[in-house]
């Protein structure tokens, strides 16, 4: 560079001047305060996550524990009961005392009727019987004793035959409301 | 120099919202994820101690009543019990002054997924009908609840006061 009588007209060195322009930082601050924002954050949030899956384990292990502490023999001898008793109320309310109907029939019978056989059948609501007897008005008023006997829905005659010994064999068809006949009185 | 600043800026933001996307989305995520899963171990833990606990109270009261509850279990037995069945009819048959003639057990059957089976009892006896009275008498009061179906008697021959009795009955168990 020219040096004209001790006067340099142009530096020989030039210098960085650096001006300090007010708030020229902020970007950056504010950008590392986000991020360090997230960064806690995250932290704060992976701690969390951290003592949930610690809580977790804990249940887990109480789980496990409830289960060790069960036993399982009682608990199926109170499941049974626990049926038992559910069943055996239904049972008893629909179980049939034939012992109700013989009763029944008993008291209505004729004197000179002899029964010969009979058959019952709970699911028809039938009783057939077959009988003798001497004459056809024991035969009325036996078919007259049955229908009026509680319980007995129908009486029908399904035949008459006399037989050689001039006894009259009779067979009858009852039909039954199950809910009083074979009740218990 | 101001633009370099700022472009660093933007790369710092940037990587903070790529680490926010990338790390505590997920992790926030994967919290509501955990307080469900605890809540519902919660709850079953909570849950479970109550049921334990009645099943404990339950299992005290049955054991201070366990001859009551014996007798009740031969109501309607936890099991099919033949063997019990056999000399049950058996018995009741000779103490009312009955023949068992015939016995024999049908297969077992369960009406509309009840929780009961019923099991088919077939019966050949011969006696007297005050006899048979009485042995009705006997089934309907045994403890062991039998309900007869079906009942056909006749003499075993023209005019023999013996009577053959055939009885379709059925008992119960919880299958």
């Amino acid at each position: 560079m020219t040096d004209k009588g001790g006067l340099q007209l142009l530096p020989e060195n030039r210098r960085r001047i650096d001006v300090k322009v007010p708030g020229q930082n902020r970007p950056v601050t504010l950008s590392v305060v986000v991020l360090v924002l997230v960064i806690v954050i995250y932290g704060i949030l992976s701690w969390y996550s951290s003592s949930l899956d610690t809580k977790i384990a804990d249940a887990d292990s109480r789980l496990a524990s409830i289960d060790q502490q069960r036993d399982k023999t009682s608990e199926n001898n109170l499941l049974i009961l626990s049926k038992q008793m559910a069943i055996t109320g239904q049972i008893i309310n629909n179980h049939t005392f034939w012992s109700t109907a013989f009763s029944k029939l008993e008291s209505g019978l004729a004197g000179s009727v002899q029964f010969k056989s009979f058959s019952a059948v709970a699911s028809d609501n039938t009783l057939h019987i077959r009988a003798l007897t001497d004459t056809y008005a024991t035969i009325a008023r036996q078919l007259a004793a049955f229908a009026g006997t509680d319980g007995v829905a129908d009486v029908n005659l399904d035949g008459v035959s006399t037989l050689t010994s001039g006894k009259l064999d009779f067979n009858v068809k009852l039909i039954f409301d199950p809910t009083k006949f074979l009740k218990k009185p | 120099m101001n633009s370099r600043r700022s472009y660093f800026g933007a790369v710092l933001t940037a990587i903070a919202g790529i680490l926010f996307f990338v790390l505590a989305m997920p992790a926030y995520d994967g919290i509501a994820a955990r307080r469900a899963a605890l809540d519902e171990r919660s709850q079953l833990v909570a849950d479970q101690t109550a049921i334990l606990a009645k099943l404990e109270d339950m299992r005290k009261q049955s054991a201070a009543r366990a001859g009551d509850l014996k007798q009740f279990s031969y109501v309607v037995p936890a099991t099919k019990n033949a063997a019990d069945l056999v000399s049950m009819i058996q018995a009741l048959a000779s103490q009312n002054g009955l023949q068992l003639t015939t016995l024999a057990m049908g297969a077992n059957s369960n009406k509309d997924n009840s929780p009961y089976v019923a099991q088919s009892v077939d019966l050949g006896l011969s006696g007297g009908y005050i006899a048979f009275r009485s042995f009705i008498d006997s089934i309907e009061k045994n403890i062991r609840i039998i309900d007869i179906d079906t009942i056909d008697a006749a003499p075993t021959s023209e005019n023999s006061p013996i009577i053959g009795f055939r009885v379709k009955a059925h008992a119960y168990f919880i299958q």
